[in-house]
């Protein structure tokens, strides 16, 4: 078996793999994507496809989530929008005291972020059909939304039109290092390159151990409700003002708030559970009426609507709920980006220039400092 | 769950012993779709008669079961019930929930008066409806002869009370050749009575002065300018391919009625996340010689474990429910083991004979949709094995969204899977977390 060559490896065929080799691509370099089912077959198949800037709270994150947003309409205009990019807006409500979610959107607006306070009139003009008792929200028009499989699938198709090379249904066996090289090992395949970019999702950490290195993503599994095709009840993004407390949250137990939406098919979306239960994908009877719940309340009128399926996706995440972005400080040659939680869509384009970037040695958009896997490598070095 | 004929004969048998039984079913009355039967109707099968009004059964119709979760203390049914909530746990499952029609994607199958088999089949023994006046019966496999037997027989019926009416079959095409029974010789020399239930539906057949013209297969249905008449064409199928030798044909009717036999009804297994193995490229849920499934504690039975109709389906669910009953080891099982045996070799027989050509997508040149609900189209999944880079139905499903809509596949995943195997990938388990009808006002209860 004839070894391949080439000048970067990335494994993983999902939104953020698909936009490192974008960004590689861009840079010049000749690129692999390899992956162990084919693409978008791990979490980017199981989520809402959501950008959103609305629901971070001012920091690296932020900072990262503002400049990938603008970068995913410029990889639309680029490659053409197969993929239902769209800046529908979102909406933060409140049922009680609003006075945190102000906090947080005056913050967010100090931080770069487009925010607009809207009272009980606005938010019906906004979403005629949502509860009348809610009182308080955040308009963020920045919030936008794709549909993350065809992305990752159309992004791959037009760069292999521009010299990128997709290998699906290859599994890492075994990542070695030798004198300048790095050589992936498949069941079927041999590769040598330069670089590798580990964009493995919530197989990253697994990844990381087949280079003889060490990287803490593990997942958290995500309910998400699908209605049937419904009327257009729900025009943006909607969600309760507590999900953004929860999003930074590490407690272990069940914890549920809504986020509403509808899709270009009609369906409607009710998100946004998060539990931390490793890979066991059972479906639990309680988190399903916990989120109906949450959701009638919000908007009543779904209260009639059937409910078709449920989708059970894992995210991968760090310990700190940063993602991991940046050289493995082990394993020369090494990059990983992964841990991207629920945000991985939103943050993929800007996460796959800051990997190009670091490894052409140019200034990352962002400060690449915080997202860096020396931070949880130093107790190894 | 499920009061068709595998539901019901294991109710016989348990509700001859003193153990507490609920039977669930989706519609209204017990029978299935092998003994669906008008309101006002006696029950189809006298034999069962006795076991509907037995105290120790509690009957639970027009129930949707849209969940179930496991436990060491048993497993909890969640349903709804004209809007109520059933929260009820159970030592033993018996999953009896049978099999969805099968028809093929055909240019016009979409068109008024394009229906399934089966769904004739309803109007006539549930209306007492014939939908029009030419009439023809096509697709492949035994379903087709009970559809025209009381076809035949409404027909009489109907220019009996009305001798103006002029109601006619005009067409009866099945798609495999009579010289493929060979392939079922064993199973027949085991099961000779099945030689004169065909004989019989033949002379009968002669008597009326119809034919099956065998080896044929529809490939368009087109509107014509007359209301409601289509006219469709009839081609040779020679092997896996439409021919032109001998030529094909046009013909006018008004009501075309399809069947390409059945394909499991996967959902309540996919939900318990039951084992399934692929049996002539149906997938079906596994078990061992007393119906018992991969999992503690459920039994399957009837058609969820291969398609065979309605007679292994009965044996199945006593067998099921002797085991339940700790009797699975008894000569009364025994026997009843034996005769599921010999009555599957025919039915296995059969399915060979019968077996629908994977490639039944390229008989016409013409795009045509493949999922109703999403309005998917043949191209369009062809494309996402081709550009897109799906590799089964799954994938495929997640970039054109055949399989996504108000019936979750229950239609098209089959025709999908076949496309799937075309382009080289393996099948793609079923999985419907969504059991039944249930909406976000009834959860939120």
């Amino acid at each position: 078996m004839k070894p391949l060559r080439t000048e970067v490896v990335i494994i993983g065929a999902g939104i953020v793999g698909a936009m490192c080799a974008y960004y590689v691509n861009r840079a010049g370099l000749k690129a692999i994507v390899i992956d162990r089912g084919t693409v978008a077959s791990g979490t980017t198949g199981a989520g809402e496809g959501n950008i959103m800037v609305s629901d971070k709270s001012p920091g690296p994150e932020l900072e990262l989530a503002l400049k990938s947003r603008d970068m995913w309409f410029e990889v639309a205009q680029d490659l053409g929008n197969e993929f239902e990019l769209v800046a529908k807006g979102g909406l933060a409500v409140s049922r009680g005291d609003a006075s945190s979610l102000f906090e947080l959107s005056n913050s967010q607006s100090v931080a770069g972020v487009q925010t607009k306070r809207v009272g009980a009139s606005e938010i019906q003009e906004l979403e005629p059909f949502i509860s009348k008792a809610i009182q308080n929200g955040v308009h963020y028009p920045q919030d936008a939304q794709c549909q993350p499989m065809l992305a990752a699938a159309h992004i791959l198709r037009q760069l292999q039109r521009r010299g990128l090379e997709f290998i699906g249904h290859q599994e890492v066996l075994k990542i070695e290092r030798k004198s300048e090289n790095l050589t992936v090992r498949t069941s079927t395949l041999e590769i040598q390159s330069d670089f590798v970019v580990n964009a493995a999702g919530t197989w990253a950490g697994e990844i990381a151990r087949l280079a003889g290195s060490e990287l803490p993503i593990m997942p958290r599994r995500g309910f998400i409700l699908v209605t049937a095709p419904l009327p257009k009840y729900v025009n943006h993004k909607v969600y309760d003002s507590d999900y953004v407390d929860n999003v930074a949250s590490s407690d272990a137990d069940l914890q549920t708030s809504t986020v509403i939406e509808g899709t270009q098919s009609g369906t409607i979306l009710i998100g946004a559970s998060r539990e931390r239960v490793g890979f066991d994908k059972s479906i639990s009877v309680s988190v399903i009426q916990r989120l109906a719940r949450q959701a009638t309340s919000l908007f009543p009128i779904l209260a009639g609507a059937q409910l078709l399926r449920v989708y059970n996706g894992f995210r991968p995440y760090s310990p700190d709920h940063l993602p991991v972005i940046g050289a493995d400080s082990l394993i020369p040659g090494l990059y990983h980006c992964a841990g991207h939680e629920g945000a991985g869509i939103g943050l993929s384009a800007g996460s796959g220039k800051v990997i190009a970037q670091l490894i052409k040695n140019e200034i990352p958009i962002v400060n690449p400092e915080p997202f860096s896997p020396a931070r949880f490598q130093m107790a190894y070095l | 769950m499920g009061a068709g004929p595998a539901g019901l004969a294991a109710a016989r048998i348990l509700s001859e012993h003193s153990v507490s039984v609920d039977v669930f079913d989706q519609y209204p009355r017990a029978g299935g779709q092998y003994w669906r039967h008008a309101k006002n109707e006696p029950f189809p099968a006298e034999s069962f008669k006795t076991t509907l009004t037995s105290s120790r059964l509690n009957w639970l119709f027009e129930c949707s079961i849209w969940q179930i979760e496991s436990e060491k203390s048993g497993h909890t049914i969640y349903a709804i019930q004209n809007g109520r909530t059933i929260e009820r746990t159970y030592d033993a499952l018996l999953i009896a929930t049978g099999a969805i029609e099968r028809p093929l994607p055909i240019p016009g199958w979409t068109l008024p008066g394009v229906m399934t088999a089966g769904a004739l089949q309803s109007l006539i023994k549930g209306q007492g409806l014939i939908p029009g006046e030419r009439i023809v019966v096509a697709g492949s496999g035994p379903f087709l002869f009970p559809v025209i037997e009381s076809l035949q027989k409404s027909i009489q019926q109907s220019s009996s009370s009305n001798p103006s009416s002029d109601i006619r079959i005009v067409g009866i095409f099945e798609a495999r050749k009579l010289s493929r029974w060979l392939l079922n010789s064993v199973g027949l020399l085991l099961n000779p009575e099945k030689v004169i239930d065909a004989m019989r539906f033949l002379i009968n057949l002669k008597r009326e002065k119809l034919r099956v013209t065998t080896g044929r297969v529809i490939t368009s249905i087109k509107d014509t300018n007359s209301k409601n008449v289509k006219r469709i064409s009839v081609m040779p199928l020679k092997g896996e391919k439409v021919s032109n030798n001998p030529t094909g044909q046009e013909l006018d009717c008004d009501v075309i009625a399809i069947s390409y036999g059945f394909t499991p009804d996967l959902t309540i297994p996919s939900i318990l996340k039951l084992k399934t193995v692929n049996k002539e490229d149906d997938e079906i849920v596994m078990v061992d010689s007393n119906q018992r499934s991969s999992k503690l504690g459920v039994w399957a039975a009837g058609e969820i474990t291969g398609i065979g109709g309605h007679e292994i389906a009965i044996r199945e669910g006593e067998i099921a429910a002797l085991d339940i009953l700790g009797k699975g080891g008894s000569l009364t099982s025994a026997i009843r083991k034996i005769d599921r045996w010999r009555k599957q070799i025919f039915a296995t027989g059969l399915a060979r004979v019968y077996k629908v050509s994977k490639r039944w997508f390229e008989w016409n040149a013409d795009d045509v949709v493949v999922c109703r609900c999403e309005e998917v189209s043949r191209d369009e999944i062809i494309n996402s094995f081709r550009e897109l880079g799906a590799d089964s139905v799954r994938t495929s499903k997640l970039f054109t969204r055949a399989g996504m809509g108000m019936c979750q596949g229950r239609l098209c995943h089959r025709n999908v899977q076949d496309i799937a195997r075309v382009f080289g990938s393996e099948s793609t388990k079923i999985s419907r977390p969504i059991g039944g009808a249930v909406t976000l006002g009834e959860l939120s209860d």
